[in-house]
């Protein structure tokens, strides 16, 4: 039984939980469930990152544009956040790069790894549930 | 070419605010992080002075919050970062971070144990960066709050002020008629909204006693313009801004609370303001608070009251752009209005325009210099304390030369001593910066009351998480600063010399970057002095100004008749003389003086005249005066001299000759090197009135020392019987004592009264004036800091001089040296380090003080006065500064200095 350690985190007032040695654990749902809810900044990467590979500054202007500037990601909670995932084995950096003359000298581009993927469907669906649940108690409009 | 220098610049600071993140990443992302944060530099919203600050705070709290966010997860994992999720955990405390992160727990444990054991000396830094710092962290809030943040307003940068200009400059005010034409031609506005251009006072009654609040009239959409709710209720609607719409007021939530208990069925019920009934259909929620301090409102309308006419100037218009319009499209349009009107209208509308500004510039133009001085006085202070405080460390490092090189001996290397000498100052500044955190919220509190900002949204005085972060940032810079020059020395150590220890070393490393300090130190504080000398000399002439008549032993009050009670001219008449009879039989009252508007307490409304006999060929060429009513024995009462004729007097009624006596500005301006008794004065009052002027008296400064008198009449009360009326009370005894007495006689006569405003005259003059007395005084008292704390800097540099020089002086005193030779020696010294530091600061002065101009009355930012006044007040000071030393010297017994050997 590998031992696991989990770090809480409080960002904008909502308590984050993970498992920073979470690679050890076997159990994938498990440690899905304890990287849940998302951070904001990780939750909209991914979704970014899960339309194929971007580099750094990319993937914060479409997340400012995919939220029209609702998410704002500075230079260090943007890195700060990919560094995080890096770790956290959401997301890996990519060893094929642009041809040469795409490619801005010392660009890293990053990619969904196969556990980053399973994180972000299971954080959709997890809103899903919570959407209609919202919806289900505000009344009114259903869904079509 | 320059600008890529300043974004050079730029990011070059960037890069040493990276230094916050741990070094690992710092390494992996520089490259990226410096292109993200240029490319956020270049984005449309930080454009600007405002942008630019925002842009600054928003790149340090993501730079403060990312960086403890890493060190956060380092720490705890105690791996190396990037393979946290590969390595396994016994690699964990081989690795060099796990150590590096361990040395440093050391270093903090060892520096609180050093701390401890020298509390007084710890107590006295702590307690001058704490005062430092949390002076700038109150400055760094007020300033987030006035200049930076943004109004509390959906999308406030949308929002623009409309001010009307005459040639050019700002009137400020806009007409009512231009207003409605503005907003009815206009295109690029989502909506155009007017408020009228202060607060009225009203009279509301039906409750258990009349009460007086503010109100004011604002146009039926300007709630919208602003894009602000009704907390209960609803807005104005449409047609309660046309002329016979129904009778509606809203209300401030404090008033609702106040007069209703806030209870929402007070929505639909009526109250009855100055004796009309008004329907309330709204409360505006709490904190609301826009221009003018009211507790109600009340929808203009066109020929509504302050709204029938093109040519008065009454309102200020705020608008919202619409989406995709930019203030300068915008501004062009009011352009072409402005024009059509001029065509439409040249009598009233020639040379007028409309000026939009954008509205958080406009409301803070007024503060902006006086808020950025004092943040940057609070900066230089906080600056010259950290030169004191690394002064200070520097000598103690001496002291602890032998501990720091057996340290050094037995393996510590130059940067580790460094690091845990960074660590002390740093540990030192983090109490500083706690208990400075602390300081800040009753500094603000302070910096409020003295300093009153009219902005939307300043009333919250919490500390904010960009304080918080501020405070954060200060504290580590300021540990840095004043604990890197003896940092940077005890790194430099050299074992085998330092463990021999000799009294006789020089030390001329350490001596020469006090030297500096104490040089930077000089310069700041003759800068510091400067401004605030201009300051106080400006005040001294704002205080010496004669405001035209005798202010002092004067009580003021407003006394406000109902139109129900007192519908009869003559009632009104009666009712005045009767209480100016009764108040002149108090004791220790020597005259009476009533009048409609009391000078400097209110500037009075400006009203077109021409001489009777020279009609001026163009309508826009007649002058302005301001109108005001009297009764008989004003002049006499105020101590306003009377020049010429005679002052108005009770024959002067209804039914004889109208009469105006004016003052002497009018009668040069309107009668030049002529006799104007006797000569006809029209006055344009909506119909055009001739008056005859049968007397002129001394100019009188209405609005206060600052401005200079203008063209002014008064007319007589028995002509012009109005509602309210002031009083000024002339009293032999202290004047506020008879204001109970004042108040019987009022009740007397009738209980439902309201008196207002009773205050003396020479408070409300120096309230004029309070803002000009706060900024000489707050920069007096950094100045007189900077200056003690410069002293104490060139003191501490001359007596370490001394004291290392015990062996030399001894010998020159043994070979004949006489104590002149001594004193000289040591002066000599104190001398060049004060006369480079006054030059440069001399220097910088000149450069400094111009920014200061606008708030300067009637003297120059270069006034040599004052920078040679400053120079000598410097030069005595450094002159004590160096005898104390230079005295210490003389004693030095050459037996004993050279029996050290």
């Amino acid at each position: 039984m590998a031992e696991t350690i989990s770090v809480s985190d409080t960002y904008d007032g909502i308590r984050y939980v993970f498992s920073v040695r979470g690679i050890l654990v076997t159990d994938v749902s498990h440690r899905i469930k304890q990287l849940q809810p998302l951070r904001p900044a990780v939750f909209h990467i991914l979704l970014v990152l899960a339309g194929g590979e971007r580099h750094g500054y990319a993937v914060k202007q479409e997340v400012e544009q995919q939220t029209g500037g609702v998410v704002k990601l500075g230079p260090g909670t943007l890195y700060e956040s990919i560094q995080r995932m890096v770790e956290l084995g959401l997301i890996d950096e990519s060893p094929r790069r642009p041809a040469r003359e795409v490619d801005q000298a010392q660009r890293r581009y990053y990619r969904l790894t196969r556990f980053g993927r399973q994180v972000l469907q299971t954080e959709v669906a997890r809103l899903e549930q919570t959407v209609q649940h919202a919806r289900a108690s505000l009344g009114g409009t259903k869904p079509a | 070419m320059s600008q890529q220098r300043h974004r050079r610049r730029a990011s070059s600071l960037y890069r040493l605010l990276m230094l916050l993140y741990p070094r690992s990443f710092r390494r992996q992302y520089r490259e990226q992080l410096v292109e993200a944060y240029a490319a956020q530099r270049a984005e449309a919203r930080y454009r600007g002075f405002a942008g630019g600050m925002r842009f600054g705070i928003d790149i340090l709290s993501d730079t403060v919050s990312a960086a403890l966010r890493r060190h956060f997860a380092v720490i705890r994992s105690g791996l190396p970062q990037g393979k946290l999720h590969t390595a396994p955990p016994s690699d964990v405390c081989r690795s060099g971070v796990g150590n590096m992160t361990s040395s440093v727990l050391q270093d903090i444990r060892y520096a609180l144990r050093g701390v401890a054991k020298r509390p007084g000396f710890t107590a006295l830094v702590v307690l001058i960066l704490a005062v430092g710092i949390g002076a700038n962290v109150a400055m760094f809030g007020t300033m987030n709050r006035a200049l930076i943040r943004p109004l509390p307003f959906p999308e406030p940068d949308k929002l623009v002020l409309g001010r009307a200009t005459f040639n050019g400059s700002p009137n400020p005010m806009a007409s009512a008629y231009d207003y409605f034409d503005y907003r009815e031609r206009n295109r690029v506005f989502e909506s155009l909204g007017a408020i009228l251009f202060g607060a009225i006072d009203v009279t509301v009654t039906g409750g258990d006693e009349p009460q007086q609040i503010a109100g004011t009239f604002v146009s039926w959409d300007l709630f919208r313009t602003l894009g602000v709710s009704a907390e209960a209720g609803r807005h104005f609607a449409r047609e309660e801004g046309e002329p016979g719409g129904s009778d509606v007021v809203m209300l401030s939530h404090g008033y609702w609370q106040r007069r209703f208990g806030g209870t929402v069925d007070a929505v639909g019920q009526s109250i009855a303001v100055n004796g009309s009934p008004l329907t309330i259909v709204g409360i505006m929620p709490a904190g609301f608070h826009f221009l003018h301090d009211v507790d109600l409102w009340v929808p203009m309308y066109r020929d509504g009251p302050m709204a029938n006419a093109r040519r008065w100037h009454n309102w200020l218009l705020v608008g919202r752009l619409r989406p995709s319009v930019a203030i300068e499209q915008a501004q062009a349009e009011m352009d072409v209005i402005s024009a059509q009107l001029a065509s439409e209208y040249p009598e009233t509308n020639r040379d007028k325009a409309l000026l939009l500004s954008e509205l958080h510039e406009a409301l803070t133009e007024d503060y902006r210099t006086s808020v950025l001085l004092l943040m940057a006085a609070v900066g230089l202070v906080l600056l010259i304390a950290c030169g004191n405080v690394g002064s200070l460390l520097l000598a103690r490092g001496s002291v602890r030369r032998t501990e720091l090189s057996i340290r050094a001996a037995l393996g510590a290397s130059g940067a580790r001593l460094m690091r845990q000498l960074l660590t002390e100052s740093v540990v030192t500044a983090a109490g500083a910066g706690i208990l400075g955190t602390v300081l800040a919220v009753w500094f603000q509190k302070l910096i409020l009351q003295f300093l009153p900002i009219d902005v939307p949204g300043m009333e919250s005085q919490g500390i904010s998480g960009s304080m918080l972060g501020f405070a954060l940032i200060l504290t580590v810079a300021t540990g840095l600063l004043f604990g890197i020059l003896p940092a940077l020395r005890a790194a430099q150590t050299n074992v085998v010399e330092d463990i021999k220890s000799s009294a006789r070393t020089t030390d001329s490393g350490g001596s020469r970057f006090r030297s500096a300090l104490v040089i930077a130190q000089v310069a700041v504080s003759v800068i510091l002095l400067i401004g605030s000398g201009l300051l106080i000399r400006s005040f001294a002439n704002l205080r010496r100004v004669d405001p035209g008549f005798d202010a002092q032993s004067l009580l003021t009050a407003e006394i406000r008749l109902t139109q129900e009670k007192f519908s009869d001219p003559e009632q009104r008449i009666n009712f005045y003389s009767e209480l100016t009879e009764d108040v002149e039989a108090i004791p220790g009252v020597t005259a009476v003086a009533v009048i409609n508007q009391l000078p400097v307490r209110d500037p009075g409304n400006n009203i077109y005249v021409y001489a009777a006999d020279r009609p001026p060929l163009d309508p826009n060429d007649r002058n302005v005066a301001y109108t005001r009513t009297v009764f008989p024995g004003y002049f006499e009462a105020m101590a306003i001299p009377l020049l010429q004729g005679r002052g108005i007097e009770r024959t002067d009624a209804e039914g004889s000759s109208r009469v105006l006596v004016i003052n002497q500005t009018m009668a040069e301006t309107l009668f030049p090197e002529e006799d104007p008794i006797g000569r006809q004065v029209v006055v344009d009052q909506g119909e055009e009135v001739a008056y005859e002027v049968i007397g002129v008296v001394g100019d009188v400064r209405v609005s206060g020392p600052r401005f200079n008198p203008r063209l002014a009449m008064y007319g007589s009360y028995y002509q012009r019987p109005l509602y309210t009326m002031r009083m000024a009370i002339r009293t032999a005894l202290e004047p506020t004592s008879i204001a109970g007495e004042l108040r019987q006689i009022v009740w007397s006569h009738d209980r439902d009264i309201p008196i207002e405003e009773l205050s003396t005259m020479s408070d409300v003059i120096a309230r004029t004036v309070s803002r000009d007395r706060v900024m000489a005084l707050s920069l007096t008292l950094f100045a007189a800091v900077a200056l003690s704390l410069a002293a104490i800097g060139l003191y501490g540099v001359l007596a370490y001089y001394v004291s290392r020089r015990v062996h030399e002086i001894g010998i020159r005193v043994a070979l004949g040296a006489g104590a002149r030779d001594i004193v000289r020696l040591v002066l000599k010294q104190g001398v060049t380090l004060v006369a480079v530091g006054i030059v440069l600061g001399l220097v910088g002065a000149y450069w400094v003080t111009r920014l200061i101009q606008q708030m300067l009355f009637t003297i120059e930012p270069t006034d040599p006065a004052t920078f040679v006044g400053v120079s000598l007040l410097f030069a005595v000071v450094a002159l004590i500064a160096c005898l104390i030393p230079a005295w210490r010297a003389l004693r030095v017994d050459p037996l004993s200095a050279l029996a050290v050997e």
